[in-house]
């Protein structure tokens, strides 16, 4: 099944859940830019339909570009040769809040650690069909650690546990690199 | 849940034990919180990012020409790994064309690297079930390998070796030669370590029916890499997604279709160090003529605005690296997939059921490395 031939039945299958289709890179691959809200749905499409069945996800990568939080599902199939890639976009109300977004982990339970990596480091929250938070407890930064690191805004600390260790603290006399 | 049988439980009140973050028998800094039933774990929940080093970030903030030597702690016993993945979805964007003989080094670097990291886990292996001769015979003959890094690179671990577009230096008659002695002398020793450890009883009884994965399990948590391979999945990126030239080698996928324990994926990596050995001696013997880099990549290196995402077998399983540039002289963005974060799932379902003994080696078996899992 070529990429064309994915994107009829899903836009079949789940009308509206593709915003456009555009290059990855200068690869031959596309990728579909999908409507937020329908993310876990398309994820259960796509590994269930038998002539698509992309069962793996590869890799979960985030991506600030300009204010939009950018998503990037790199998928393939065990059993046929095809690979695809979605992606979404979210415009967070600041740069101090999070966004919320559909977990697929009900359909690749294999994304789970890429999800509460994004989700800490992004500040990109992921929910279940209820709308709750579907990483509870999962922790990676230390507890009560300011901002997101892996947004563009972030602001650097300069102490830790009250002991301040940038290179200007060091004073003249300081490691001075 | 894992298809054999938990062992009996006591039935007592469940009690508390949590491990780390450092301890001996953890493959790196890493929190295990414990619920047993006597001496049998009853669940299990890992907790990570106790060696976080912010190093996608590092990556933004620091020039292309530095990136290389932030890819080399990804993971410090593969370094080759992080830097080829790099490498190879910075070209991509660049379309930047490598030349023949830098593939070709690449290659043996990457094998290398295979074979000392199948080395130290194999050295993990036998520690955890107290076989001390095995550790020094093997560490032994890794210090070979990390000797060929030396010469070629100057550095044993962090190597920072490869380019865009190609490779910091060129190879030698003499690195090419002490190459295929360490072949030679690599096959000697996979036959010793068969003979003075694999059928070993009482190596057999430690780890034949520890850590049982089943394909099903692959599936469901994403593994890859001789640790899926061990579980009769027959995925290798060198072989599904061939680069960097491996589609012109003669190499074969060691699966193992039985056990699927500790025991198979020790076999496993063994069974890959010999593959290793023959892809090095293919490729060192005609390592084609011509040029080792395409330019030297100097401080003020742009890569076009653009992206890209590479895939390569690193000596754990499937790594993965998407990069993001924006056409100045540092990266947008770089970000890796690494086979530890989804093998690291693995360890509450299967330790599930087991008794305390069983720990050590049922983590050393499945070859984590911290390093890359936190990055």
């Amino acid at each position: 099944v070529d990429t064309g031939e994915i994107l009829n039945k899903l836009k079949k299958a789940i009308p509206g859940s593709v915003l456009e289709t555009s290059r990855f890179g200068r690869s031959d691959q596309h990728a579909f830019w999908l409507e937020v809200r329908s993310l876990a749905q398309v994820a259960a499409f796509l590994k269930d339909e038998p002539a698509i069945a992309l069962d793996w996800v590869e890799n979960l990568s985030a991506i600030q570009l300009d204010q939009a939080l950018v998503a990037t599902y790199f998928l393939r199939s065990s059993i046929h040769p095809h690979t695809l890639i979605l992606r979404i976009s979210i415009v967070p109300e600041s740069q101090a809040k999070e966004v919320q977004l559909p977990t697929v982990t009900a359909s690749w339970q294999m994304a789970e650690p890429f999800e509460i990596e994004i989700q800490e480091l992004f500040g990109m929250r992921f929910t279940d069909a209820e709308g709750r938070p579907a990483h509870v407890g999962a922790q990676r930064l230390p507890k009560g650690w300011n901002g997101f690191p892996l947004r563009k805004n972030y602001v650097f600390p300069t102490q830790f546990l009250g002991i301040p260790h940038s290179r200007k603290s060091l004073g003249a006399g300081g490691s001075g690199r | 849940m894992n298809d054999h049988q938990p062992l009996e439980c006591l039935n007592t009140d469940l009690s508390s034990w949590e491990i780390g973050p450092y301890h001996g028998a953890l493959p790196g800094p890493m929190k295990l919180r414990l619920k047993l039933d006597g001496e049998i774990f009853v669940s299990g929940e890992v907790e990570t990012g106790y060696l976080h080093r912010g190093l996608e970030k590092a990556f933004e903030l620091h020039s292309w020409q530095a990136s290389i030597a932030y890819a080399d702690h990804l993971d410090p016993e593969g370094a080759a790994f992080g830097e080829l993945a790099l490498c190879l979805a910075v070209e991509d964007i660049a379309e930047i064309e490598v030349p023949a003989r830098a593939q070709c080094i690449r290659v043996i670097v990457s094998e290398l690297a295979r074979v000392s990291s199948h080395m130290g886990f194999i050295v993990r292996m036998a520690r955890a079930v107290g076989a001390e001769t095995m550790v020094h015979y093997v560490l032994r003959d890794r210090e070979r390998i990390l000797d060929l890094f030396e010469l070629l690179t100057g550095a044993r671990f962090s190597l920072n070796f490869l380019r865009f577009g190609g490779v910091k230096a060129d190879v030698t008659e003499g690195f090419i030669e002490r190459v295929l002695e360490v072949c030679d002398l690599t096959q000697v020793r996979l036959k010793e370590y068969n003979d003075l450890f694999t059928f070993n009883h009482a190596f057999l009884k430690r780890t034949a029916e520890i850590g049982i994965l089943t394909p099903a399990l692959v599936a469901k948590y994403g593994v890859t890499g001789p640790t899926a391979r061990a579980a009769g999945v027959d995925f290798d990126v060198r072989k599904r997604y061939p680069y960097i030239g491996y589609e012109g080698l003669d190499f074969q996928m060691p699966v193992e279709s039985s056990g699927g324990g500790a025991h198979s994926r020790f076999l496993v990596h063994l069974r890959e160090i010999a593959q290793s050995v023959s892809i090095l001696r293919q490729s060192a013997e005609r390592v084609p003529p011509g040029d080792f880099a395409i330019a030297r990549i100097e401080k003020e290196f742009a890569v076009p605005e653009g992206e890209g995402y590479a895939r390569i077998e690193s000596a754990r399983g499937l790594l993965g690296c998407h990069v993001v540039a924006n056409g100045s002289t540092n990266p947008a963005r770089v970000q890796f997939r690494t086979p530890t974060s989804s093998h690291l799932l693995l360890v509450p379902e299967l330790i599930t059921g087991r008794s305390i003994e069983d720990l050590p080696v049922l983590l050393a078996s499945l070859d984590l490395s911290m390093a890359e899992a936190d990055r």
